[in-house]
């Protein structure tokens, strides 16, 4: 799900950057730092959509960077149990499937994949499919998914989803 | 499936609930913690029902409204027992397990790019026995391609940015540059194997490096998709084996692989090792394992770049530079030692590969050349040799070009009446003679093979050949085709100056002729292995009324590699001379086992077909090659007067172990000019898997002077020379040990072998590290041995008789009445060589 809130962050600043464009830099460290970075607790970063506040610059003693401290919004993506999602498929073999959802991976495995799709490892690329091929996922192909759990890392999200609920798989 | 009951809990015993609402169905996927139903007392409270565990609902076994209390079950749930998982996370269920549930299961990971996904035992049988179904339905067997050496050569030194055919990348934008060279042939290779094997990528590099490299061999990625198993998968760091069981959880009997070292597959029997490929000069597998190194001849092989660079950058790229760069590189090439680990066949390819030939219809026709050793197609062969004798005339001497034209004139119809009728019988002297003069004239310019004995040993050679050899014929063809190719390749080497000088200004890029063509080689026993399987799976098909499918009834390619392997040389019958040291027994040889193991009998002595025994043939078989790595040997001479005997150089028998076939014998001769070049001594990728590996020379056995107890006097005296220090104690022991040595070995050790001398000695020194350990000890047993034989006389006497005791033995031993090794005749021809050689050396100085 996506969320738009208000995050901290500071920026550590090295004293060649001290000048007109000071200002500007730190905004631009701040996007650079923080845009595509995954926390557990709040999700993929995916955009700054503002900054509501830069606090006074501390100097820091004895080493001359200087610490700002930053408020501001951005868009973050968090996945959640159950929740239904649309991915791409990128890799797939005969333990399963794994997609992207925007910036993380998810697994399907074979067991979550409708039983009338088959893994079928002559085909190049690979693909699952069903018997009268009507229906086809292979790599670049948009699914539906289900998640049924993540993993939740330091710096990284990791997903597991399924296939076997109404109206998921192929979507294109 | 496990079926776990969900119980229904409370804190008041006493207290009955009724179910108000229930949250799940039959078939619901449930998570531990998920909701079941919702109950209320009798006084209102309401209660949520959570799941203890996780799975799918098989029954539902209460009801709206009805009645419940703690203790009851609520549902009956089949717990998921997590067959896949993620890191630490159940693949179906979603469930975070925690350390103590994963230790439990016991899984492997079956994805050679996702190590961190790992199933469970049985699911991945059930998968690997899908593989395996899959691929016999195909036809098709599992290939395991090394890369480092093996397909590519990659370096990262400084290399001249304009050679052809190299790809130069980075890992990391400031990592840095690598270079890298494919095999030749290494397309066509992957895409014609593509069709007998399911190729997976197996390397010690890199993820990274693995990926870049395999989108180099396969852009759309049809050969190998993802089966890249890099260094950042590999479970053991030093060997690539560990990784084997889990990507096949049902054995490895379909798996075959190619490296070009079988250590690091802890010499496993279905690996094909490959003459290892070296294209840049001075780096050997930039991805070999911490510790397994291999120092081999890094720095003679393939091209050195720096001179080559210097030379070609020097915008001029004048023909004389190149040329005479290459003239040096010719030089060291061949100025590289006997023992050096090249065989013929390199020490050809070394000339060759140094060349600037930017001749562009002269690779068209090796082109062609390949296309003909496949197809024996006679179109090319004329056209090939009507190129020779075209660059011939006038470069070479006449009577050369005479012949070379003759047999170009004779064209394809006289040649295939030569061969066909060579396969049939040999007898009619016209069409030996014929033969004779297109393997000669191929031969003229062929300069290191070449020599006047050629045409008699040629006549040899070609009465022997028997009827039965329709193989033979196939590799006869090549061999000539081969031969016209070095020919080629030499005039390269001439014409080759002139033309690069204008090739380059066309599109600047430097060519380098590179004209190793292993793969060729490696593609038929390739194509051999796959049919000899798929022979022994209908077999075995046909055996028993169901499809085979099992692990344990299908044949399994560890023995079938070696039984092919068995084949390359069965009728072959070895005699070695000057090959095997003195001291070492012919069964503890390196070229025995190596020649035994791809099948060829060795016997010690020649077994020489006389006119009148026709009929013994069944117990010891005639002798059909010599193996001799010196001219003058007893043996040479015997098998000279005997016409149905080949001689050979050893290169020859590494030669044929490299390409696995019956290399033809008389680009092999024994001659002047060739027993320079002999290496007595199997190149490193020529291993025989049957061999035991050689391991440390165990102490305890045979315990030397070193490690006995002595005099605890301690000096220092005692570390530098123990021989001073014995004690009558010390001497006894020396007496018993003697004796069982004796006994142990007495019976099969006959003396002539036991006693070395100079000559031999030297030969030991040669030695890799790993071959001179059996010697070594033998030695130490020798030297007790003397010590015993003298042990009558003073101590002090005795000491200096150990320090030169060497010397001291085979006059000894004469002197006993042992008589002088009677085996090999060269060794005294070379001492009084040796002895005028320092006679006139002496007379120079005293002038």
């Amino acid at each position: 799900m996506f969320y738009h809130i208000s995050l901290e962050h500071e920026i550590l600043l090295h004293p060649r950057y001290f000048g007109p464009q000071l200002m500007d830099t730190v905004r631009q460290m701040l996007f650079t730092e923080v845009e595509g970075t995954c926390t557990g607790k709040y999700g993929f970063v995916i955009a700054v959509t503002t900054i509501d506040h830069i606090g006074a610059g501390m100097i820091q003693s004895g080493r001359g960077f200087v610490l700002y401290p930053i408020k501001y919004k951005a868009i973050v993506f968090r996945p959640f149990k159950g929740e239904v999602l649309d991915a791409v498929v990128t890799q797939i073999n005969k333990i399963g499937l794994f997609c992207e959802i925007g910036p993380m991976q998810c697994f399907i495995s074979r067991h979550s994949i409708p039983q009338d799709l088959e893994f079928d490892p002559n085909s190049n690329p690979h693909c699952y499919k069903s018997r009268d091929e009507e229906v086809v996922i292979q790599s670049d192909d948009e699914i539906r998914v289900k998640i049924v759990g993540t993993r939740v890392d330091a710096t990284d999200i990791f997903a597991i989803g399924t296939l076997m609920d109404d109206y998921l798989g192929l979507t294109s | 499936m496990l079926a776990i009951k969900e119980l229904f809990t409370s804190s008041d015993t006493g207290q009955k609930y009724k179910v108000i609402n229930l949250f799940a169905k039959k078939g619901t996927n449930i998570l531990k913690k998920k909701k079941l139903c919702e109950v209320e007392a009798e006084n209102g409270d309401r209660l949520v029902v959570k799941a203890q565990n996780s799975g799918v609902v098989s029954r539902v076994l209460v009801q709206q409204d009805d009645i419940v209390q703690d203790g009851s079950e609520i549902m009956e749930i089949t717990a998921c027992t997590h067959p896949a998982l993620m890191g630490s996370i159940c693949c179906d269920c979603g469930m975070v397990l925690d350390d103590k549930d994963i230790s439990k299961t016991e899984s492997v990971s079956m994805l050679h790019s996702v190590p961190d996904l790992k199933i469970a035992k049985a699911e991945a049988e059930k998968l690997g026995q899908k593989d395996i179904t899959n691929l016999l339905s195909l036809q098709k067997l599992v290939l395991l391609v090394d890369l480092d050496q093996t397909l590519i050569h990659t370096t990262n030194d400084n290399i001249p940015p304009e050679l052809k055919d190299v790809y130069h990348f980075q890992l990391h934008p400031a990592g840095p540059w690598y270079h890298t060279r494919l095999r030749p042939h290494t397309k066509e290779f992957l895409e014609k194997m593509s069709k007998l094997f399911e190729l997976h990528i197996c390397t010690f590099g890199v993820r990274e490096y693995a990926h870049y490299i395999a989108h180099f061999l396969d852009p759309e990625a049809k050969l190998f998709s993802q089966r890249i198993l890099s260094r950042n998968e590999c479970l053991d760091p030093m060997s690539k084996k560990a990784n084997l069981n889990s990507l096949f959880p049902c054995g490895d009997n379909l798996v075959c692989i190619i490296d070009d070292r079988t250590d690091v597959w802890n010499f496993s029997p279905n690996v094909v090792q490959v003459v290892p490929y070296h294209f840049f000069r001075h780096t050997g597998d930039i991805n070999a394992p911490q510790g397994l190194q291999k120092r081999e001849n890094d720095d003679r092989q393939g091209i050195d770049f720096k001179t080559f660079g210097k030379d070609s950058t020097k915008d001029t790229l004048s023909g004389d530079g190149a040329d005479a760069s290459d003239e040096e590189f010719d030089k060291r090439s061949y100025s590289s030692d006997s023992d050096s680990d090249k065989d013929s066949k390199k020490d050809r390819q070394d000339v060759d590969t140094g060349k600037v030939s930017d001749d562009s219809a002269v690779d068209v026709n090796t082109d062609d050349e390949r296309r003909d050793l496949k197809e024996d197609d006679g179109k090319d062969l004329k056209k090939v040799n009507e190129v020779n004798s075209e660059k011939l005339s006038g470069e070479e001497d006449e009577k050369a070009s005479k012949k070379e034209y003759k047999s170009s004139k004779d064209k394809q119809p006289d040649r295939d009446k030569d061969e066909e009728k060579v396969k049939e019988n040999a007898g009619k002297d016209e069409d030996i003679q014929d033969v004779d003069e297109v393997a000669n004239s191929d031969r003229v310019h062929n300069k290191p093979l070449t020599n006047n004995n050629e045409k008699e040993s040629n006549v040899k050679v070609e009465e022997n050949l028997d009827g039965e050899k329709s193989k033979e014929k196939k590799t006869k063809a090549k061999n000539d085709v081969g031969s016209e190719k070095e020919t080629q390749n030499g005039e390269e080497k001439k014409t080759g100056a002139l033309q690069s000088n204008e090739e380059t200004k066309k599109d600047n890029l430097i060519e380098v002729n590179d004209d190793d063509d292993f793969l060729l080689y490696l593609e038929d026993i390739l194509v051999k292995i796959h049919q000899t399987f798929f022979q022994e799976y209908e077999k075995a098909g046909s055996h028993s009324s169901t499809m085979p499918a099992k692990g344990d009834s299908l044949p399994d390619l560890k023995s079938l590699v070696p039984k092919v392997r068995k084949d390359v040389l069965k009728r072959v019958n070895i005699v070695f001379s000057g090959v095997v040291p003195q001291q070492v027994k012919l069964r503890d040889s390196k070229a025995y086992q190596i020649a035994t193991c791809f099948g060829a009998s060795v016997s010690e002595r020649l077994v020489i077909k006389a006119k009148g025994d026709a009929d013994r043939n069944s117990k010891t078989p005639y002798t059909t090659h010599l193996v001799a790595a010196n001219l003058s040997t007893e043996k040479v001479h015997r098998a000279r007067r005997c016409k149905s005997i080949k001689i050979v150089t050893p290169n020859w028998l590494w030669s044929c172990v490299e390409r696995w076939e019956v290399v033809e014998e008389r680009l092999f001769p024994l001659t002047k000019e060739t027993e320079k070049d002999i290496q007595r001594h199997p190149p490193h990728h020529c291993y025989c898997p049957n061999s035991p590996i050689i391991h440390p020379p165990q102490v305890d056995e045979i315990p030397g002077p070193s490690s006995r107890m002595r005099t605890p006097s301690g000096t220092l005296l005692e570390g530098v020379n123990p021989l001073l220090f014995f004690s009558p104690d010390d001497k006894n022991s020396m007496t018993s040990e003697v004796d069982m040595l004796l006994s142990d070995e007495g019976g099969d050790n006959n003396d002539t072998s036991t006693y070395d001398n100079s000559e031999s000695e030297s030969d030991e020194d040669d030695d890799d590290d790993d071959d001179s350990e059996p010697s070594r000890k033998k030695h130490r047993g020798l030297d007790v041995k003397n010590i015993d034989n003298q042990s009558s006389s003073s101590s002090d006497r005795q000491s200096e008789d150990d320090d030169e005791d060497d010397d001291d033995l085979p006059s000894k031993v004469f002197r006993e009445g042992g008589g002088l090794p009677s085996d090999d005749s060269d060794e005294g021809v070379t001492d009084e060589d040796d002895l005028s050689r320092m006679g006139a050396d002496l007379e120079s100085l005293l002038n």
